[in-house]
């Protein structure tokens, strides 16, 4: 079994071990939810992903899109607990 | 790679359909889900990944282009353009093959060479750049491990050798065909790797000499095998074969 395939079955197994125990504990929010995935998604991808230096840019694209709507959530999130309205 | 592109494909698409599924029923598990399968799907099919075998064969393809650069300067600088002959030589304890190049009016009809001397083999008047040919190591990996050893000239001998050594050992094509007529043997290869046919182009005077890779280690086999020289008469690159003419002197 190749890195890329233990990548795979890796970052699935952990999304759906993620996604039942958050859904049995009642959980309903999706952002929770993104969140979770993110983070799971960036362990992953940095310590298991075998990608070439070269190609390196197009993971960081990836993750600064994903963190850029994990910010967008906090943000959201952090106004509401101040009251703002958007 | 193009089965982890459609891994990712068949993720992004689930995505999709989850998506769907959470529109109609508004159940929260759905659209996680989604999220999911998005987040792998589109990895998978945005970053260029090379397997490992792919990678080595395109350094392996560039070390060979650097050996060929290399004969180029070395004949260049004998000024020397003749055709090769692959000669077995005896050690003490194997055999191995040599390639022998004439330098000025060098006739190699019965040229032959007791043992592994330098660069620059003299046999009588004759006077010849004496090299270790593209297949040496393979020989002698194939020596120890049996698959080669000394047999009779014939077509189908020849044809189960280079088979064992080319297609299931190399892999550097997909079948091996030989016909023989008289002392001269044709080799055809099929689906050859074809990064090497550039070869002839960019270093004319080494492929000459020596013949392209395919040649070198054709010629450098039958050379063993038979016990006798070997000359690269002609090559052929199509886009499916490759066609190797050889002498037997």
């Amino acid at each position: 079994m190749n890195k890329v395939t233990i990548y795979v079955m890796l970052t699935l197994t952990l999304f759906c071990i993620t996604t039942t125990m958050l859904y049995y504990v009642g959980e309903r929010r999706i952002d929770v939810y993104f969140s979770l995935y993110l983070l799971i998604y960036m362990i992953t991808t940095e310590i298991v992903l075998p990608v070439k230096r070269k190609y390196r840019k197009y993971v960081n694209v990836i993750i600064g899109v994903l963190f850029a709507i994990f910010l967008v959530i906090v943000a959201r999130r952090v106004m509401e607990i101040l009251g703002w309205k958007i | 790679m193009k089965r982890l592109r459609a891994i990712g494909i068949y993720l992004t698409c689930l995505s999709a359909t989850f998506y769907v599924a959470y529109n109609l029923t508004e159940i929260i598990l759905y659209l996680a889900f989604s999220i999911s399968c998005f987040l792998l799907g589109i990895t998978l099919i945005v970053i260029p990944y090379e397997e490992r075998e792919v990678a080595f064969l395109k350094g392996l393809t560039y070390l060979v282009y650097d050996f060929y650069a290399d004969i180029e300067k070395l004949l260049k600088e004998f000024n020397v353009n003749g055709k090769g002959i692959y000669t077995p030589v005896d050690f003490s304890e194997s055999r191995s093959v040599r390639v022998l190049i004439p330098i000025k009016g060098a006739s190699y009809d019965n040229v032959s060479l007791d043992r592994d001397i330098g660069l620059v083999y003299v046999s009588g008047e004759d006077i010849f750049v004496n090299l270790v040919p593209i297949g040496f190591t393979l020989i002698r990996t194939f020596e120890k491990e049996g698959v080669i050893t000394g047999l009779e000239l014939s077509e189908l001998s020849v044809q189960d050798i280079l088979s064992k050594c080319l297609v299931d050992l190399l892999e550097v094509c997909s079948s091996v065909n030989t016909a023989l007529i008289g002392k001269r043997l044709t080799v055809t290869l099929d689906n050859p790797i074809k990064e090497f046919y550039e070869l002839t182009k960019l270093y004319p005077r080494a492929t000459n000499s020596l013949g392209s890779l395919y040649a070198s280690i054709i010629a450098s086999i039958v050379s063993y095998t038979v016990k006798g020289n070997v000359r690269v008469v002609e090559e052929e690159f199509h886009r499916k074969r490759a066609v190797v003419r050889l002498e037997i002197i």
